[in-house]
């Protein structure tokens, strides 16, 4: 048993947190700095995204509109071909554009969504908000990181079809373009194997705090 | 004193110089047929450029998110592919254009351009780009460029530019703060450019296309390959107040290059360009304006060095104006998920040092992943 209380004592030691271990089954967020809270993190990035939507969303509305109003008249006073082809397509992105700037302001975000429901929820403690908040985050940094892994796989493969198809040709032009294309999606391979979120830096922070809190709670389980 | 003395100095020798080219440029302007027409200088063929008065150094990123100056490329946010296309006065003298230039013309062709208007001009260009931080590349598979002209109705005499080009673009920028802290706002930056093209440069009557055995040999094609590499700076200045949102400068020194045979009419010299941008604060939207100035020491004529353009930008709506000594040019732009579509009217535009003002209509589709 006093060689268990060791090992965890130097595991402890390695975390870095050799003061909290004293005060590990508190589990409060006073023990952390205003910084690390998950909730803290969560709450500022639901605002800021909550901003973007609502900027975005009525200047979208906003040039839409002034899109459409634009591209009508427009089209029927346009002579030529190319030009009214243009009108044409800039009045359905103009509608297009006031619809998608209404889903901004009037629908949430999923994590502003998330911190709406556990504000509703009165009984919930800090120590069960800040809990709920780290695993979101954890959760969130893993989806990102998949959605990553498989945008990898999409744009190699595409890249595989594209030099394929360019090896292929006879058509000086069209070989060429292919291969600046399969050119670009092994870019972005290399680009997106090495390029990490946002979200999942924030899930390998969250991931450590929650590493440190059981090793500290395992110990004191364990030795007392 | 000394450094005022020094100032004083350069700054009459580059006068000097300003005016010697001016007088060079007249004494060998013999006149529009070994003139080539303004559209086949442009740099750039995308709306943008065109519709903003073809800048390149006082404008950081264009509204379809391209860079021209490639120092700028340090400001690029995010990540994305264009593809698209660009027709420039409709599609009626593209068959014109292509049998010019890719099949041999009948003399039952030739005749008819006689019958046709006075002028008829023609650019397209399909190209690809990506474009990210620091980096940017573009290949351009297909760049057709045609103008036609008759002069002369009682004895009608037939001038013939067209050209094609194959283009690969690689441009790369980079901060300078990493050689000094002083130099935070510096970038620098390097445009190469490799151009396969083929042209047609000719001049001949009716008579010649009655009595020549061989019509095709009036509007024979000659080929050049060209490598350039263009090396570039810029200076940018942002939230220097409440008033102004970014403050900046770029330069670039042009056409260093290689070329496989010479051609008089396609002797780009090596010249500067330089350029100056204000972006103001605006509670909505993005407002830049700039001015070029391009080719200091070679533009035949002082008003041909300036570019003046402006865009706003509102959500998915791009506005454009520009003014050059050839063109006065505004256009409207249209993006939105990955559609990008967009029409520009030059009102006003001069091929020819002495030729007539034309009308022309301008459109891209683009899509950007």
């Amino acid at each position: 048993m006093k060689l268990i209380c060791l090992i965890l004592f130097f595991l402890t030691v390695l975390s870095q947190n050799i003061e909290a271990s004293e005060h590990a089954f508190k589990v409060e967020i006073h023990s952390q700095s205003k910084e690390e809270s998950a909730w803290n993190v969560l709450n500022e990035k639901a605002d800021r995204i909550e901003n973007e939507r609502s900027n975005r969303g009525w200047g979208y509305v906003f040039s839409g509109a002034v899109a459409t109003a634009i591209s009508v008249p427009a089209y029927f006073l346009s002579q030529d071909v190319f030009s009214k082809a243009v009108f044409s397509i800039g009045q359905t992105l103009g509608v297009a554009a006031v619809g998608y700037g209404g889903y901004l302001i009037s629908v949430n975000d999923e994590l502003a969504s998330f911190r709406q429901i556990v504000r509703s929820v009165p009984e919930v403690t800090l120590h069960a908000r800040e809990a709920l908040a780290r695993q979101y985050l954890i959760k969130n940094g893993e989806t990102v990181r998949k959605v990553r892994r498989i945008r990898i796989i999409t744009h190699g493969l595409t890249a595989g079809l594209n030099f394929t198809n360019a090896f292929t040709s006879s058509n000086a032009e069209l070989k060429n373009s292919l291969y600046f294309l399969g050119g670009i999606n092994l870019l972005a391979v290399i680009g997106l194997a090495f390029e990490k979120t946002d979200e999942e830096k924030i899930e390998q922070k969250f991931r450590s705090v929650e590493f440190r809190m059981s090793v500290r709670g395992l110990q004191l389980a364990i030795c007392f | 004193m000394k450094s005022r003395a020094l100032s004083l100095f350069f700054f009459f020798i580059f006068y000097w110089l300003v005016q010697l080219s001016d007088a060079l440029g007249s004494l060998s302007d013999q006149g529009d047929f070994f003139e080539l027409p303004s559209q086949f200088r442009s740099q750039e063929l995308s709306l943008s450029s065109r519709s903003m008065g073809e800048l390149c150094e006082s404008i950081s990123i264009f509204s379809d998110g391209t860079v021209c100056n490639p120092a700028y490329l340090t400001d690029v946010e995010e990540s994305h592919v264009l593809v698209r296309v660009f027709i420039g006065n409709g599609y009626r003298a593209l068959s014109t254009a292509n049998q010019i230039l890719n099949e041999k013309p009948t003399q039952e062709f030739l005749k008819n351009l006689f019958q046709n208007e006075n002028v008829t001009t023609l650019e397209g260009q399909a190209s690809l780009a990506f474009t990210t931080k620091y980096f940017s590349a573009s290949y351009v598979p297909y760049r057709v460029q045609f103008f036609s002209e008759v002069h002369d109705p009682a004895y009608p005499i037939m001038a013939i530019h067209a050209a094609r080009e194959q283009s690969l673009n690689l441009d790369a920028g980079i901060p300078l703060d990493w050689a000094h802290s002083n130099l935070s706002d510096f970038s620098l930056g390097a445009h190469t450019q490799w151009i396969d093209r083929t042209f047609v440069h000719s001049t001949f009557t009716l008579f010649d296309v009655l009595t020549n055995g061989n019509p095709a040999a009036l509007a024979s094609s000659q080929s050049q390959k060209v490598i350039k590499l263009e090396p570039s700076l810029a200076w940018q200045k942002k939230d220097v107040s409440s008033n102004i949102r970014a403050l900046r400068m770029g330069t670039t020194l042009r056409n260093l290059r290689w070329v496989n045979r010479d051609v008089a009419l396609y002797s780009e010299k090596t010249d500067i360009d330089f350029g100056v941008g204000i972006e103001p604060n605006l509670s909505l939207g993005r407002l830049q304006f700039g001015l070029d100035s391009v080719s200091l020491m070679n533009a035949p004529t002082i008003e041909s060095r300036f570019r003046f353009g402006g865009s706003y930008t509102l959500g998915m709506t791009s506005v454009m104006t520009g003014v050059t000594s050839s063109a006065v040019v505004g256009g409207i732009q249209f993006h939105f998920g990955f559609a990008q579509v967009g029409v520009a009217y030059e009102f006003y535009r001069k091929e020819l040092h002495d030729g007539n003002l034309e009308r022309q209509i301008s459109t891209e589709f683009g899509v950007q992943l």
